[in-house]
């Protein structure tokens, strides 16, 4: 369980460039499957790689895969760092 | 075996970009597209296999999935292929690289109980990556012979030909559906991780994307997309003017020589006046479209297009599309028929029946013609920046036209429908010359194909129109005014009279219609019937151009009226072949008849505003 809250944010938060653990995944059921289709499991490393201006996509590295995805998207992913 | 065939029906299954289109073409010789863009195979594409590998296959291509749980079209052809073809053999394709994501697949058919032969894409990407695979460990635990197969220079391949025909487990059709909830996908993905782990001996490096620092990059990647852009519409232009000039002077010679040859005549008049002058008048835009595709196939290729997509899906996502209506709309610009098919790759019906709307919006190659001659009229013997100026604003203003039209469409169809971006960002590749070029002149063949036979067809009837009767006392406006096309023309005049115009250029405007580079062809018939100076065909149009006038002595081709007609062509749908595509795309003949009513309607009303208000 996630005892200490300061190091578990949503993606969409996550600092540029910082590594992290995917911790769990609170969208609903068809957003997480798809999520998960696409790399991002419990337990996957993410890295924020650059937010497109304006409010666009995030580009993340996903166990050394580029994917880009919406904010909305990435507040469902819940991270950890280590 | 299937009874009515000696062939061994196969099907390629595999993830978007995991290079199942290359094997495809290797496999049987034949050349489809392969772009470096998740999601382009939108349909099946079917083959037979090459002599070579001395088997015989149907090779069966299926557009790319991540899992077999259907939740969009792609996945829903995969399955049914799966569920209703006579197949005899399934073939997994997987990325080496991508393993890890990949394998998900491999146990989702494992779990609907299909055998499957396994191809593992190798390319240079993965040699660097230094992944080490434990090829017997995975051949194991899938249960399913493997073989390694290089996508880029065909090697592997015959060995791969060979396992899957002599895999002793026969094809099963999925007899159940695969549970699609949370907890069995989660075990599923969580177990394919395990297995992965077997499988990789050795963690490759971290891949270094130093391009995406640039073209990605939160600030820079703006200016850098409109750059891009720009470069890639000057070259059109800037590029293609000489070559243009080339094929111009080509068709004029032409048609001087069969004046020569034959003299003044009927004969004569329908060789060159009417088919060497019509064709000219368009083939002087196939240098244009051969560079548009250039570019464009040296975008997919290179994997930039991917990036631009994910630029571009904040802006589309306000007027209801998202970035994956990137590539059909920039496909639009060349011509709305491959766009409106490329739509077939977006998940959500909603954006699909936006995105197919306001498409027909987008400049087209064909309108590039009509442009080109209005624009050479308006500024005739001008410096060439200004038209070029010109065509930019044109091509800026429709698809800013095109995203109010569609943000209208988002604001009037309610949904509760989520909208999803989710897209892979493929590593970069340095396109292939050889391929970008065989490529282009492939899709620019298709273009005059099309475009061809129906210009033709059109000339030889608006010839005879304009011959009917025919008298060879009479001066060429004669025989134009006492012509059959003439009473039809002045029986519709009062419908193009409020646009400034007289009933020869509101004939040339319908038979737009057919395809709008008609309009040229078209105009280059009605008002070339006098002799054709030495040259160029564009000039001595011109010129006849600038001395039409209506019958009271007042020009036809004032300003207002050629800037009224550039907004018609920017507005109005005027391609049958378009709407014959969307009415089968969408599967419904009203809304095909909807788009083309209300597009219309609004080009014809704007034309007529413009003309009235300046």
């Amino acid at each position: 369980m996630i005892e200490n809250t300061s190091s578990f944010l949503p993606l969409s938060q996550s600092p540029q460039g910082k590594p992290a653990r995917v911790t769990a995944l609170s969208g609903d059921e068809d957003m997480n499957r798809r999520l998960r289709e696409l790399g991002f499991y419990e337990g996957a490393m993410v890295t924020v790689k650059s937010r497109m201006p304006f409010g666009g996509p995030l580009v993340v590295l996903v166990d050394q895969f580029a994917l880009a995805l919406r904010r909305v998207e990435a507040d469902v992913i819940l991270l950890e760092f280590v | 075996m299937n009874a009515d065939s000696v062939f061994e029906r196969v099907a390629l299954v595999g993830s978007p970009n995991s290079g199942k289109t290359s094997l495809f073409n290797w496999m049987t010789g034949l050349r489809f597209k392969t772009v470096n863009y998740p999601g382009s195979t939108v349909e099946s594409h079917r083959g037979k296999t090459l002599p070579v590998y001395g088997v015989n296959f149907e090779v069966i291509d299926t557009p790319g999935i991540y899992s077999l749980v259907p939740s969009s079209r792609d996945e829903e052809v995969t399955l049914d292929i799966l569920r209703r073809e006579d197949l005899d053999r399934v073939i997994l394709v997987l990325d080496a690289l991508q393993l890890k994501r990949q394998l998900l697949l491999a146990l989702q058919l494992r779990e609907l109980d299909i055998p499957f032969s396994v191809a593992l894409t190798m390319n240079d990407l993965a040699e660097k990556a230094k992944k080490s695979l434990h090829l017997p460990a995975l051949s194991e635990i899938l249960d399913a012979p493997v073989a390694v197969v290089d996508g880029r220079l065909g090697g592997g391949v015959k060995e791969l030909v060979r396992k899957v025909h002599e895999q002793g487990r026969a094809f099963k059709k999925p007899s159940k559906e695969l549970p699609s909830s949370e907890e069995k996908v989660r075990a599923l993905t969580q177990q394919s991780r395990v297995l992965a782990q077997k499988v990789v001996r050795a963690e490759g490096e971290e891949r270094k994307e130093g391009l995406d620092r640039l073209l990605v990059h939160s600030f820079l990647s703006f200016p850098i997309f409109v750059l891009v852009m720009a470069a890639l519409f000057t070259s059109v232009f800037y590029v293609a003017s000489p070559l243009m000039d080339l094929v111009d002077f080509l068709f004029a010679s032409a048609s001087g020589l069969v004046s020569e040859i034959f003299g003044h005549g009927l004969l004569s008049d329908f060789l060159g006046s009417g088919i060497i002058e019509g064709m000219g008048a368009v083939f002087v835009f196939v240098p244009q479209i051969f560079i548009l595709f250039l570019g464009l196939s040296f975008l997919e290729e290179s994997g930039y297009l991917a990036r631009a997509s994910t630029l571009i899906d904040r802006p589309l996502h306000f007027v209801g599309l998202s970035g994956r209506s990137f590539v059909p709309l920039l496909s639009g610009f060349a011509c709305a028929v491959p766009g409106v098919m490329a739509t077939r790759n977006l998940k959500s019906a909603r954006e699909r029946w936006i995105a197919v709307f306001i498409l027909p919006l987008m400049t087209c190659s064909a309108r590039l013609p009509v442009y080109a001659l209005l624009l050479a009229f308006l500024f005739f013997g001008e410096p060439a920046w200004k038209p070029g100026l010109s065509l930019a604003v044109i091509y800026f203003a429709s698809a800013f036209v095109g995203a109010v039209a569609a943000y209208i469409l988002h604001k009037i169809l309610k949904t509760k429908e989520r909208s999803f971006f989710l897209m892979e960002l493929p590593p970069y590749r340095w396109p292939q010359a050889k391929r970008m070029f065989s490529d282009s002149l492939r899709r620019t063949n298709a273009y005059i194909k099309r475009a061809g036979p129906t210009i033709f067809f059109f000339i030889l009837i608006l010839w005879t129109l304009t011959h009917l009767p025919y008298d060879s006392s009479w001066t060429a406006t004669q025989q134009l005014e006492n012509s059959v096309l003439a009473k039809i023309g002045m029986f519709m005049e009062p419908l193009f009279r409020p646009m400034g115009l007289d009933w020869r250029v509101g004939l040339a405007l319908l038979s737009a219609f057919v395809a709008r580079e008609v309009f040229v062809s078209a105009m280059a018939v009605i008002f070339n019937l006098a002799n054709v100076a030495e040259g160029s065909l564009q000039a001595s149009l011109i010129t006849q151009m600038k001395d039409a006038h209506f019958p009271d002595g007042h020009l036809i081709f004032t300003t207002p009226a050629v800037v009224a007609m550039i907004v018609f062509f920017m507005l109005a749908l005027q391609c049958l072949s378009t709407t014959g595509v969307v009415v089968k795309e969408m599967g419904s003949w009203k809304y095909g008849l909807f788009q083309l009513v209300v597009l219309n309607v609004v080009a014809y009303a704007a034309a007529v505003l413009v003309f009235q208000l300046f």
